[in-house]
C-alpha cells in the first residue's frame, strides 16, 4: 500500500493497530519524559547560572553577603559531629536543646561519633558532617595532613587530667620520672597535653616517661593492675575517678601559663564557609553563645548532657563544668596565637613535623567567619 | 607419540616463525617488562612533582623501580644462555600491569594532584614511611609475631584438644557443644574490658583473645573431622585388637587432619583480625599499635605502609600453613588451594 509510507520504517512488519498504538505510546512516553525531565533541566540551569566561582585556600573577597547578616529564609539543615563521651562538648548540646541554633535559624542533626575525635575530622572533610566539636590538639596533626577544614572558634579551656595513683605515691610532677602513663591512643590530645607540659618542665615525654594505651574506661583498672602508675584523659572519666580517691591530680590543662587557652575548637567544612558564609557565622555565633550558657548555668548545662546520655551524675557534671572555663571561646587573632602556641610547642615534643610553617599552618587552618 | 603433538603444533608455528619459540617469547616479554619499569622510572624522575609538594623520596623511587628493569634485563639476557631463567616469561603480564598501576598512580597523585591529599598518598610517600620508620616497623612486626604466635599456638593446641574431647565423648560433648555455640560466635571486642579485669597482666589477655579466635574454627572443624571419620575404620581396627587409645589416636586424629587444617587456615584468618584489636591493650609497639597511631594521626601514608607489610606477614603465614599440610597430609596435596 502506497499510503502509511512515513512510519513504516519504524513500524515496519506490524499490523495496523499495533502501528497506531505505537505510535499513540510512543507520543504518550516522549511527552512523559519531557515532562520529568524539564525540573532536573531547570535546576542544573539554575545551578549552573548560579555557581559560586570557587576560591580555593583563602577567605572569600569582597563578598556582597558578609558574616555579619543573620539567615534568611528557612531553617538551614546542618550536621553537627560530636562525641557524646567528651563531656566538654556541652555546648552543642545545650544550644540545641535550648533553642540557641533555632534562634539563628539553623536546623542542627547531630552525628554521633563513639570512638575516637580524629573520626570527626575524616567525616568533616568528607562531607557526611558539616561541622563538629572537638580538642584541638588531636586535630592539630590530622590537620597538618591537609584536610579542607577550618577553625572558627573555641569553645572552652580546661577538661584534660593527668592523675598519679597514690599507691605508687605519684603525687607531683617529679615522681612522674621513668613511671608509665596509661592513655586512651596514641593521638590523644591528653597525651600531646601531658607530653607538652613535661617537656616544659624538665622531663623529656619520650625517654623520661613511657606510655601505654588502653580503651579510656579501662585505664583506671590497669592503674589498679599496676600496669602504669598515672593516667591522662579527658573529663568526665577522670573528674569521676578523682572522686573515687585513689588518684591524685597532678596537672590539667588549665594549671599555670595554661590557664587562658583554650582546648575545644568547633571545625567547619572549607566548602560550606566557601559557599555559604552565613551558615558557617550562624553556627559559629551559636555556639559561642551557647558556651557563654553553660558558663553562667553549669547546672542547666549539665541536666542537658545527663539527658544526652551522658556519664555522672548532675551534681558531679555541674561541679566538673565549674573547673572548666566555658567563657572562654576565642575568635579571630587571639584564636590564630593560641593555635599557633599549640603548634610550636606539639613541634617541640615530636608531634608536628619540624619542617611546618607554624604561621602560615595556623593561618591556613583557622578562619574569621563573624567579621 | 610426540611426533603427533609436535605436528599438530607446528602448524601455528610455522605461521608465526622465529617469534613463536618459548625462548624468544621470554626475551620479548622480558624486554617489554624491562622498558615498562624504565618508563615509571622516567616518569617519576623528570616529570616535577606538583607545586607545594615536599616528597623526599621521588629521586628513590625511581631509582628503584630504574634498578628493577636492570634486574629484568639481566634475568632476560641470562634466558638466553640459561633455560631455567625462562621462567621469568610467566611474571611479565604481572610486571606490566604493575608498571602501568604504579605509573597511573604516580601522575594521579604526585604529578597532577588530582585525588585528595591526605587520604591517597603518592608510592614516594609510602617508601618514604618504609624506610624512616623501619626502626618502628621492624620491632612491631616481631612483637605482632610474637603476639600472634603465642596466641594462635595456643589456641589450636586447646581447640584441638576441646575438638577431639566433644567428638570421642558424649558427655563432653553434652557440656560443651552448647557453651561452644553461644559463646564462640562473639567478636573479640565484646571481651575486651572481661578479658582485661580477669586477667593479670594485658598481655595474658590480649594473648586470650587470640586464642579465643582461634580456637572456635579449630574446635568446630576438628569435632567435624573425628565425627566424619568412616565408622569402618574403626571396626577394621578393632578386630585388628585396637584398644580405645589406639582408636582415638592412630585412627581417628589421623583420618581427621584434612578437617583440622582447614580449621586452622580459618582460625589463623581470624586471629589476625583480632591481632588489631588485641594490640589496643597496654602494648609498646606492634603493627596494630602502629596502625592505630597512623589513624589517630591522619597519617595514611604510615597506614599504608604498614597495612603492606601485614599483608605480606600474613600471606607468608599461610603460606608456611599450607607447606605443613603439603607435607603432612602429601596424599591430598591439592584438595584445598591457597
Amino acid at each position: 500500500m502506497e499510503t502509511r509510507e512515513v512510519s513504516t520504517s519504524l513500524a515496519h512488519g506490524l499490523s495496523d493497530m499495533k502501528r497506531r498504538e505505537l505510535s499513540r505510546r510512543s507520543i504518550l512516553t516522549f511527552a512523559g519524559a519531557f515532562g520529568a525531565a524539564a525540573p532536573f533541566g531547570v535546576f542544573g540551569a539554575a545551578r549552573a547560572l548560579t555557581a559560586p566561582s570557587h576560591i580555593p585556600g583563602g577567605p572569600p573577597i569582597c563578598r556582597a553577603a558578609a558574616g555579619g547578616e543573620p539567615l534568611q529564609g528557612p531553617p538551614r539543615q546542618v550536621k553537627l559531629a560530636w562525641n557524646a563521651n567528651a563531656a566538654c562538648t556541652v555546648a552543642a548540646a545545650v544550644a540545641k536543646e535550648r533553642g540557641i541554633f533555632a534562634n539563628h535559624n539553623l536546623d542542627v542533626e547531630f552525628v554521633n561519633f563513639g570512638g575516637t575525635t580524629d573520626q570527626l575530622l575524616e567525616a568533616i572533610a568528607t562531607g557526611k558532617a558539616d561541622a563538629g566539636l572537638g580538642l584541638a590538639l588531636r586535630w592539630l596533626k590530622p590537620l597538618e595532613q591537609g584536610f579542607d577544614v577550618r577553625i572558627t572558634t573555641g569553645v572552652h579551656g580546661g577538661c584534660i587530667r593527668l592523675l598519679g595513683s597514690k599507691a605508687a605515691h605519684i603525687d607531683s610532677l617529679d615522681s612522674l620520672r621513668g613511671k608509665t602513663i596509661g592513655i586512651s591512643d596514641q593521638a590523644s590530645p591528653a597525651k600531646n597535653f601531658s607530653a607538652i607540659f613535661l617537656a616544659k618542665n624538665g622531663i623529656n615525654p619520650v625517654q623520661d616517661v613511657e606510655w601505654r594505651q588502653y580503651p579510656a574506661n579501662l585505664l583506671a583498672l590497669a592503674v589498679d593492675k599496676g600496669e602504669v602508675q598515672a593516667i591522662a584523659e579527658i573529663d568526665p572519666l577522670p573528674y569521676l575517678w578523682l572522686k573515687d580517691g585513689k588518684l591524685n591530680e597532678i596537672f590539667t590543662n588549665l594549671t599555670g601559663e595554661f590557664a587562658s587557652r583554650t582546648c575545644c575548637v568547633l571545625a567547619i567544612r572549607g566548602s560550606l564557609i566557601r559557599s555559604e558564609l552565613p551558615v558557617a557565622a550562624a553556627l559559629t555565633r551559636s555556639i559561642s553563645e551557647a558556651a557563654d550558657r553553660v558558663a553562667n548555668d553549669p547546672a542547666d548545662a549539665a541536666a542537658v548532657y545527663s539527658s544526652y546520655g551522658g556519664k555522672g551524675s548532675v551534681d558531679d557534671l555541674t561541679a566538673m563544668y565549674r573547673t572548666h572555663t566555658h567563657y572562654n571561646h576565642p575568635v579571630g587573632a587571639p584564636l590564630k596565637q593560641q593555635l599557633l602556641l599549640y603548634t610550636d610547642e606539639l613541634k617541640a615534643v615530636n608531634v608536628i613535623k619540624k619542617s611546618t610553617d607554624s604561621a602560615k599552618f595556623a593561618e591556613r587552618i583557622y578562619l574569621d567567619v563573624l567579621s | 607419540m610426540s611426533s603427533v603433538v609436535d605436528e599438530a603444533a607446528s602448524g601455528p608455528r610455522a605461521v608465526l616463525g622465529p617469534v613463536a619459540s618459548p625462548a624468544a617469547q621470554s626475551l620479548l616479554g622480558g624486554l617489554a617488562a624491562a622498558a615498562a619499569w624504565f618508563g615509571v622510572a622516567a616518569l617519576t624522575m623528570f616529570w616535577p612533582d606538583k607545586p607545594e609538594s615536599d616528597w623526599a623520596y621521588t629521586g628513590d623511587f625511581a631509582a628503584l623501580c630504574g634498578a628493577l628493569a636492570i634486574a629484568l634485563v639481566l634475568a632476560t639476557i641470562a634466558g638466553i644462555r640459561f633455560a631455567g631463567m625462562q621462567r621469568v616469561r610467566r611474571f611479565v603480564p604481572w610486571l606490566l600491569a604493575l608498571s602501568l598501576f604504579l605509573a597511573v598512580w604516580e601522575v594521579v597523585t604526585a604529578k597532577l594532584g588530582l585525588l585528595p591529599l591526605p587520604f591517597f598518598p603518592p608510592p614516594q610517600a609510602i617508601l618514604e614511611c618504609v624506610i624512616d620508620d623501619r626502626a618502628l616497623l621492624g620491632t612491631g612486626m616481631f612483637a605482632s609475631l610474637r603476639l600472634l604466635a603465642t596466641g594462635y599456638l595456643l589456641g589450636a593446641a586447646v581447640g584441638f584438644v576441646t575438638g577431639v574431647a566433644i567428638g570421642w565423648s558424649r558427655l563432653a560433648n553434652y557440656w560443651i557443644h552448647p557453651i561452644l555455640r553461644f559463646v564462640g560466635p562473639l567478636p573479640a571486642t565484646a571481651w575486651l574490658p572481661l578479658a582485661f579485669f580477669i586477667f593479670p597482666s594485658s598481655f595474658s589477655a590480649s594473648i586470650f583473645l587470640i586464642a579465643l579466635a582461634t580456637g572456635f574454627p579449630v574446635t568446630v572443624l576438628t569435632w567435624s573431622g573425628i565425627a566424619g571419620v568412616n565408622s569402618a575404620y574403626y571396626d577394621i581396627a578393632r578386630t585388628l585388637g585396637a584398644n580405645q587409645r589406639f582408636l582415638v589416636f592412630k585412627v581417628a586424629i589421623p583420618a581427621a587432619m584434612p578437617h583440622v587444617f582447614v580449621g586452622l587456615f580459618m582460625g589463623l584468618g581470624t586471629s589476625f583480625a583480632v591481632l588489631v584489636v588485641a594490640e589496643m591493650l597496654g602494648v609498646k609497639a606492634g603493627l596494630g599499635w602502629y596502625l592505630q597511631w597512623a589513624q589517630g594521626w591522619a597519617a595514611y601514608a604510615n597506614m599504608y605502609a604498614a597495612l603492606l607489610i601485614m599483608a605480606l606477614l600474613c600471606s607468608g603465614l599461610i603460606t608456611l600453613l599450607f607447606r605443613l599440610r603439603d607435607r603432612l597430609l602429601a596424599w591430598q596435596k591439592g584438595l584445598v588451594r591457597w
